[in-house]
């Protein structure tokens, strides 16, 4: 039999590291991906507008950080940002009021509106779809419609940045590059200047 | 019937050559006979021209085989296009092999070097059972290549060929050597 002070603190100890041990997520695959991710960006804090162009589900997923889980989720920018003529600008800039379309294996439809740095996300409750998914994308950012479809189906990743990454000399052979919407880039686009935030990402001359 | 040594196929995967020597080392300690390491297994896999078959007809529409089939069902960069699947696979619309083409996903029509390491990837898989099968002495339905995608074993990327359709037709015609090209072009439009 414990004295009834040690048994108290065998308690406490039992119960902190039961506390501990749920605050830690337990699968280190995922720590690294949400540790690869870095910091907020010091001017944009975390909401709406934050780390466009990032993979939002590998923390707005089951496993957190994020207590906001998305179903699918993504940035879309004006145009592919890399370096061809005539525009030669590597610079992304989102753009908003873009309709993203998306329809399910099950042919369930749902459409969602980028905010003003390009982000868009869906949430479980608003839509779960039965993966593959397709998806079309149609804004206005210059005047004209301008439409896209994805050549492939979505197989399963809910982070449209997971495989439509900034394409560097690294990544060329295993991304398509950015989600966009103009074919071409131009240096005259420069999002909506009413935005609250800069649509250009941070590290791409954003802040 | 095009004819591929089992450890050649299995040579990029440092965990199988791993396990593999691992497996020889009990072999050889419950064993009296001594492990040949000069010993390989002859693969005999189903005919590689009708799978990587890519043409057109003379009305100029497209005739395809089961390459660009497997591409365009698994072959995405969030699914069978990423390095780190067993089934790894290369395409326009998905990942690219690296070498001096550069080609990017989404642009350049898929390769011959990407054909025959999607050949590769699909005849690596289970190189023993799919020369049974090859050879008749097992039922296709019995390779991961069908089982998975058909979701008779668990496989995270869902159902994504349904028993009687036409990608499970143009796999399962390959198998048998006689490729339904209607079936795997049919498949790819889908």
């Amino acid at each position: 039999m414990l004295a009834r002070p040690a048994a108290a603190a065998l308690h406490a100890c039992l119960v902190a590291a039961l506390v501990a041990a749920a605050a830690c997520s337990t699968d280190p695959v995922h720590d690294a991906a949400v540790s690869a991710l870095g910091a907020e960006a010091p001017n944009v804090p975390a909401g709406q507008y934050h780390r466009a162009g990032q993979p939002c589900v590998v923390c707005h997923g089951s496993e957190g950080p994020a207590n906001q889980q998305f179903s699918i989720a993504g940035t879309v920018f004006f145009g592919p940002a890399n370096g061809q003529p005539p525009a030669r600008t590597s610079t992304p800039v989102g753009v908003g009021e873009v309709t993203v379309q998306l329809e399910d294996d099950s042919q369930s439809k749902f459409a969602v509106v980028t905010n003003c740095v390009g982000n868009f996300w869906v949430s479980p409750s608003d839509w779960s779809p039965q993966f593959p998914v397709l998806v079309t994308i149609q804004g206005q950012p210059q005047g004209t419609t301008l439409t896209k479809s994805m050549q492939s189906h979505i197989g399963r990743d809910p982070s449209c940045s997971s495989c439509h990454q900034y394409p560097t000399n690294l990544n060329y052979f295993e991304t398509p590059g950015l989600v966009y919407l103009s074919a071409t880039d131009d240096a005259k686009f420069t999002g909506d200047p009413s935005c609250a935030f800069s649509p250009v990402p941070a590290g791409y001359g954003g802040p | 019937m095009r004819r591929a040594p089992v450890l050649l196929a299995l040579s990029a995967s440092r965990g199988c050559i791993l396990a593999l020597a691992a497996g020889a080392l009990v072999a050889a300690a419950t064993s009296c006979t001594s492990f040949d390491v000069g010993a390989f297994t002859e693969v005999t896999g189903p005919d590689y021209g009708q799978f990587k078959q890519v043409s057109t007809t003379s009305a100029g529409k497209p005739v395809y085989g089961v390459s660009v089939v497997l591409e365009r069902r698994c072959g995405t960069l969030d699914c069978h296009g990423q390095a780190g699947r067993p089934l790894r696979l290369y395409g326009q619309y998905g990942r690219r092999f690296i070498d001096d083409a550069g080609d990017q996903p989404g642009l350049q029509a898929t390769t011959e070097t990407e054909h025959e390491a999607n050949y590769q990837s699909v005849i690596g898989l289970q190189p023993e059972l799919i020369t049974e099968v090859v050879q008749g002495n097992a039922q296709p339905d019995a390779l991961l290549l069908l089982r998975k995608p058909l979701q008779l074993e668990r496989h995270k990327g869902g159902a994504v060929i349904i028993a009687g359709d036409d990608a499970d037709n143009c796999i399962l015609s390959w198998l048998a050597g006689k490729t339904d090209y209607t079936a795997c072009t049919s498949a790819v439009g889908q």
